[in-house]
C-alpha cells in the first residue's frame, strides 16, 4: 500500500513544517493590512499570517485564536514584556513600577527557572544604568524568539484547527458512511501533503532570493546580455558588465544606472531596502584575449569582493549562409568569441569561485545547435555551441566535489541582432510564433539563476510546456513581432523598458509558476492524481455498495 | 533538449522554400545561373567572383527549375565517376595515425599529399615515403591548418602538383600534449587546441569545399573526431574534448547544407580512429585509470590505418553520396575487450606497465 505509507510520511512533514517559517521566511514575507486588535497584541512581531494562506477555509479561525494566544503568552512571560516596552512615554513607566511591586509581593512564593530570569532582567534593568542597553537588546531578543515561537504555534493551531473543521464537516456531510470517511481522509491527507510542499518551497524561495548576489557578465551590452544585467541589477544585486568596446560599455553603465534611479523611484518600501544594495559597473574586456580576462576577472574581485554568479554570455553569429561564405576573419571571431572566450572566462571564473568559500556558479550560455542536430547555415555557430555542451560534462565530472557550480542556461529564441542579422522574412514569420523580447527572457530567467543550487542545473526558457503554448497559439502570434513585409512591430528599447517598470511591479501568474520548480508541479500533479483514483476506486465501491 | 535542436528546422525549411521561390520566379532562359544563388545574395552577402564557375548554382538552378525536365540525367553524364588511383590529401600527417593512413594509402595504390607545420618533419617524412613506395607518388608541403593563407596555399600546391584531390582528411589535431584539470590550463594551449582542432577544421572544410566544387570528380572529405565527440565527459582534456564535439556537429551541419544546396558531388564524412597509441594519447597516460583503458582499448596507429583505409576507399569506389561514419572501435567492440579483460586479464600491461 504505497500510498498511504507515502502520505503518512508526508503527514510527519506537516508537524515539522512550521519551524522553518520562523527561521527562513517570516521576516520576508510582506505584511498585510491586519484587524487593529491584532496590530496591538503582535506589536513588535515582523510575522505574520500568510505563510497558511493555502487553506483557504481557515480564514475565519484565523482571527479568532490569536488574542487568546497573546494572552497566555503574556501571563507566562510578564517580565519580558513589560521591561521591554520601556519607552520613553510616561505609561511605559507606571508599568513597569507596577509590576515590580507585583513580581516583589510573590517573590515568596515562587521559585522557578521562570522566575529568576524575571527577577535577573529586572535587577539588571533596575540597578545599573550602564547595563540598561545591553539588557534592552537581550529583552527584545528573548521578546522576538518567543513571539515568533507563538506565531508558529498560533499558526499550527490554526491550521489545525481549520482542517479539523473541514473534516468535522465533512463528517457530518457524509452521515457516517465508513467508505466516505476514508475518502475524506485520504483527501484531507492529500491536501496537507501538497499544502506542505508549496509552503516548504515558498519559504525556500524566500530565503534564496534574500541578499544581494554579485554577478558578472560577459558580453552584455547589447540584447540577452544588457537584458539580464538590468534584471538582475533591479532584483537588488551587485553587477559587473563586459564587452569589448569601452564605450558601450559607459553608456550601458550609465543607461542601466538610470533604469536602477527609475526601479527606486516606483518601488515600494521592502524593494527599496531590497535594492538598497543595487549597483553596476563595468569593464572593457574582449573575451578571446587571456590578458583581458584576467583583468576582468580581477577587476570583479576588487569592486564586488566576491562573485557569486558568473554567466559566460557573449557570443556571436556573422548572420546566416553557408560556411563557403564565410571569411576567415568571421570563422576566426566566431570561434574565439565562443569557444575560447568561454574556455578562458569558465577558467578564470573557476579561479574565483573556487578560492571563496561559500563558493559560486558558472553559467554558460546555450545556443542551436548545443542539442547535437545539425545547424546549416550557421555551421560555425552550431559547432560551436555544440562544443560546449561537451565541455559542460567534463567540467561537471572535474568539479564533482568542489563549491564550483557549472550550469547552462538556455535563452531559446531571442529577438537580437545575433537573430535578426540577415534574417530572411519567411525567417521573420516564423519568429512570430516562437520568439521573445530579451527582457522577456531574462525575467525568467534571473530568478531561476539567483536560487541554483547545486552543478550542471539546466535553466531553459523553451521548456516543453511553453513550446506547446506557442504551436496552440501560433495563429493569434502571427503578427507579434513582425508584420507581413518584415517590418519590426515592437517598441524600441527605451519604450519598452519604461513599459517594464510599470508591468514589473505587477504580480504574474506565469512568473508565480515559474518560481517552483519542475519537481514541484510534478508532485503536484502526481499526487492529485493519486487523490483522484482514490477517490473514484472507493466512490466506484460505494455505488456499488448501495 | 529537445526545444533547441527543433530550432534550426524551423530555420532551414524557411530558407529552402524561399529559395525555391526566388528561383521559380527568377528562372528564365537566359538567366540560368542565377538560380538559388541570388536567394543567398539576398541573405546578405554578394556571391564571390567564382559564381560562374561554381557548380552548384548551375545544378541547383537545373535541378530546382520546374520548367526543365532533363535535369538529373544530365547531371549524372557530367560527374565523371571516381575510380582508383585516388588522389589523398592528409593533414597533420608527420607522425602518428596522420603517417600510418598515408602509408597506407600508397600501400594500396593511391596518390598521397602530406602535410605538417614544420618543414623539417614534412622533408623527413617525404623522403621515407619516397624510399619506400617511389618518386612520383609522395607531394608534401608545409601548412599551419590554422593560417587560412597556409591553407589556401596547400590548396594552390595540390592544383598544381596532383591536379585535383578525391579524398581530404582532415586529421590535423592537437591537444597541447597536456592533460590538466581546465583551471590549470595555460592560455597558450587552450589557444593551441580550440585554434588547431575548430578553427583550423573549418578552414579547410571550407577550402576543401570550394576546391572540390569544381572538380569533375567531385571529392570526399573526412573529418577526424576524438574523445568526447560523442557528447561524454573528457576530463582532463575538456577543451580538447569540446572542440571534438564540434568536430562532429560541424560535420553534420555541413551536411545539411550541401544537401539544402543540392550539391551532389561533394560529401562530409566522419571518420573514427578509436584510441591510437600516439604522443598525443600516451602523454597522457598519467593515472591508473587511463593506463588501463589504453592497454585495453589503443591500437598502434599501422593497425587502425590498415582497418580504415580499405573503408575509406570504398567510399568514393561505391559512387555514393551518402554521409558515413567510418568507426575503428565500436561500442560492441570497446564492450568485448573491457571483457575479455576483466574476464581472462587480456592485454594487462600491453603498452604500459600497470601498477
Amino acid at each position: 500500500m504505497p500510498p498511504p505509507l507515502a502520505m503518512a510520511t508526508g503527514a510527519v512533514h506537516l508537524h515539522i513544517s512550521p519551524h522553518p517559517f520562523n527561521h527562513l521566511g517570516s521576516r520576508d514575507v510582506a505584511r498585510r493590512d491586519r484587524g487593529p486588535r491584532l496590530r496591538h497584541c503582535f506589536d513588535r512581531n515582523t510575522a505574520t499570517y500568510d505563510g497558511i494562506s493555502f487553506l483557504g477555509p481557515g480564514i475565519c479561525c484565523r482571527r479568532a485564536i490569536p488574542p487568546f494566544l497573546c494572552r497566555s503568552y503574556r501571563s507566562e512571560n510578564r517580565g519580558d514584556e513589560t521591561s521591554s516596552s520601556d519607552s520613553p512615554s510616561p505609561e511605559g513607566d507606571s508599568r513597569t513600577v507596577v509590576v515590580k511591586d507585583e513580581s516583589e509581593s510573590r517573590q515568596l512564593k515562587r521559585k522557578g527557572p521562570l522566575y529568576s530570569l524575571k527577577s535577573m532582567l529586572l535587577r539588571l534593568s533596575g540597578s545599573d544604568s550602564r547595563l540598561v542597553g545591553q539588557n534592552r537588546k537581550l529583552v527584545e531578543k528573548v521578546e522576538e524568539i518567543f513571539f515568533s515561537f507563538a506565531t508558529q504555534l498560533g499558526r499550527y493551531l490554526v491550521t489545525m484547527t481549520s482542517t479539523g473543521v473541514i473534516l468535522a464537516i465533512g463528517f457530518q456531510l457524509s452521515g457516517g458512511d465508513s467508505q466516505m470517511n476514508t475518502l475524506i481522509w485520504y483527501s484531507w491527507l492529500g491536501g496537507i501533503i501538497i499544502g506542505t510542499m508549496i509552503g516548504a518551497n515558498m519559504v525556500l524561495e524566500e530565503h534564496c532570493k534574500a541578499g544581494p548576489r554579485n554577478v558578472v557578465i560577459t558580453g552584455s551590452t547589447r540584447g540577452l546580455g544588457k537584458a539580464l544585467a538590468r534584471e538582475f541589477l533591479l532584483s537588488g544585486d551587485r553587477v559587473v558588465i563586459a564587452s569589448r568596446s569601452p564605450e558601450s560599455v559607459h553608456q550601458t553603465v550609465e543607461e542601466l544606472r538610470e533604469n536602477l534611479k527609475d526601479g527606486l523611484a516606483v518601488s515600494k518600501n521592502k524593494a527599496r531596502t531590497n535594492l538598497s544594495h543595487a549597483m553596476v559597473v563595468g569593464i572593457a574586456c574582449d573575451v578571446c584575449k587571456p590578458e583581458d580576462v584576467r583583468k576582468l576577472a580581477n577587476f570583479a574581485v576588487d569592486e564586488l569582493g566576491s562573485v557569486d554568479i558568473w554567466i559566460n554570455n557573449a557570443g556571436t553569429n556573422k548572420g546566416f549562409r553557408p560556411l563557403l561564405q564565410f571569411t576567415d576573419d568571421d570563422i576566426d571571431q566566431i570561434v574565439s568569441t565562443n569557444l575560447v572566450g568561454s574556455l578562458l572566462c569558465t577558467r578564470e571564473a573557476i579561479h574565483i569561485i573556487g578560492s571563496q568559500d561559500k563558493g559560486g556558479h558558472i553559467f554558460n550560455m546555450d545556443g542551436a545547435g548545443s542539442g547535437g542536430s545539425s545547424t546549416p547555415l550557421t555551421a560555425v555557430y552550431g559547432s560551436t555551441k555544440c562544443g560546449l555542451r561537451q565541455l559542460q560534462a567534463s567540467l561537471l565530472k572535474e568539479f564533482k566535489r568542489s563549491k564550483v557550480g557549472v550550469h547552462t542556461a538556455s535563452p531559446g529564441m531571442v529577438l537580437t541582432d545575433l537573430l535578426l542579422s540577415g534574417s530572411s522574412l519567411r525567417n521573420k514569420q516564423m519568429f512570430n510564433i516562437i520568439c521573445e523580447l530579451p527582457e522577456t527572457v531574462a525575467r525568467t530567467l534571473v530568478p531561476r539563476m539567483r536560487v541554483v543550487k547545486g552543478s550542471g542545473k539546466a535553466i531553459n526558457y523553451l521548456t516543453p510546456p511553453r513550446i506547446l503554448l506557442a504551436l496552440v497559439t501560433a495563429w493569434l502570434r502571427r503578427g507579434r513581432w513582425f508584420d507581413e513585409q518584415g517590418r519590426a512591430l515592437y517598441a524600441a528599447e527605451a519604450d519598452r523598458i519604461r513599459n517594464w517598470a510599470e508591468s514589473r511591479a505587477r504580480f504574474s501568474f506565469t512568473d508565480a509558476m515559474e518560481m517552483y520548480t519542475e519537481n514541484t508541479w510534478v508532485s503536484v500533479f502526481s499526487l492529485s492524481v493519486v487523490c483522484a483514483f482514490i477517490i473514484l476506486s472507493s466512490s466506484g465501491n460505494a455505488f456499488h455498495g448501495t | 533538449m529537445a526545444s533547441v535542436s527543433s530550432l534550426p528546422a524551423f530555420a532551414i525549411s524557411g530558407y529552402r522554400t524561399r529559395s525555391r521561390v526566388l528561383a521559380r520566379s527568377r528562372s528564365s532562359p537566359n538567366s540560368g545561373i542565377s538560380g538559388p544563388g541570388a536567394g543567398l545574395d539576398s541573405l546578405g552577402r554578394a556571391a564571390t567572383s567564382s559564381r560562374l564557375l561554381n557548380p552548384w548554382h548551375r545544378r541547383g538552378d537545373w535541378n530546382l527549375g520546374p520548367v526543365r525536365a532533363e535535369s538529373p540525367d544530365v547531371k549524372k553524364t557530367e560527374r565523371e565517376p571516381m575510380v582508383p588511383p585516388y588522389n589523398v590529401l592528409i593533414t597533420g600527417s608527420t607522425k602518428g595515425i596522420g603517417y600510418a593512413l598515408a602509408r597506407e594509402f600508397l600501400k594500396a595504390g593511391d596518390n598521397v599529399l602530406i602535410c605538417s607545420r614544420s618543414v623539417e618533419r614534412v622533408e623527413s617524412a617525404i623522403q621515407s615515403l619516397r624510399k619506400e613506395f617511389g618518386e612520383h607518388r609522395v607531394w608534401g608541403t608545409a601548412c599551419d591548418v590554422r593560417v587560412a593563407k597556409d591553407v589556401k596555399a596547400l590548396v594552390a600546391f595540390a592544383r598544381e602538383t596532383i591536379g585535383y584531390i578525391d579524398i581530404w582528411i582532415n586529421n590535423a589535431g592537437s591537444n597541447a600534449y597536456s592533460f590538466k584539470p581546465l583551471a590549470e590550463t595555460s592560455d597558450e594551449d587552450l589557444m593551441e587546441v580550440v585554434t588547431t582542432n575548430t578553427l583550423g577544421l573549418m578552414i579547410c572544410c571550407r577550402e576543401a569545399i570550394n576546391m572540390m566544387l569544381n572538380q569533375p570528380r567531385g571529392g570526399h572529405i573526412f573529418n577526424i573526431d576524438g574523445a568526447g565527440s560523442d557528447g561524454r565527459p573528457t576530463p582532463r582534456f575538456a577543451a580538447y574534448g569540446a572542440t571534438k564535439r564540434s568536430v562532429v556537429h560541424l560535420t553534420k551541419s555541413l551536411q545539411a547544407e550541401l544537401q539544402m544546396q543540392e550539391v551532389k558531388n561533394v560529401m562530409v564524412h566522419n571518420l573514427s580512429p578509436g584510441m591510437v597509441t600516439t604522443d598525443l594519447l600516451m602523454s597522457g597516460a598519467t593515472t591508473k585509470q587511463a593506463k588501463f583503458f589504453i592497454n585495453i582499448l589503443a591500437e598502434p596507429p599501422d593497425v587502425v590505418a590498415a582497418f580504415l583505409v580499405p573503408s575509406i576507399r570504398s567510399v568514393p569506389s561505391s559512387q555514393s553520396m551518402k554521409p558515413t561514419y567510418i568507426r575503428f572501435l565500436t561500442g560492441f567492440k570497446a564492450y568485448s575487450q573491457i571483457f575479455s579483460r576483466l574476464a581472462f586479464g587480456a592485454r594487462r600491461n600491453r603498452y604500459l606497465v600497470e601498477d
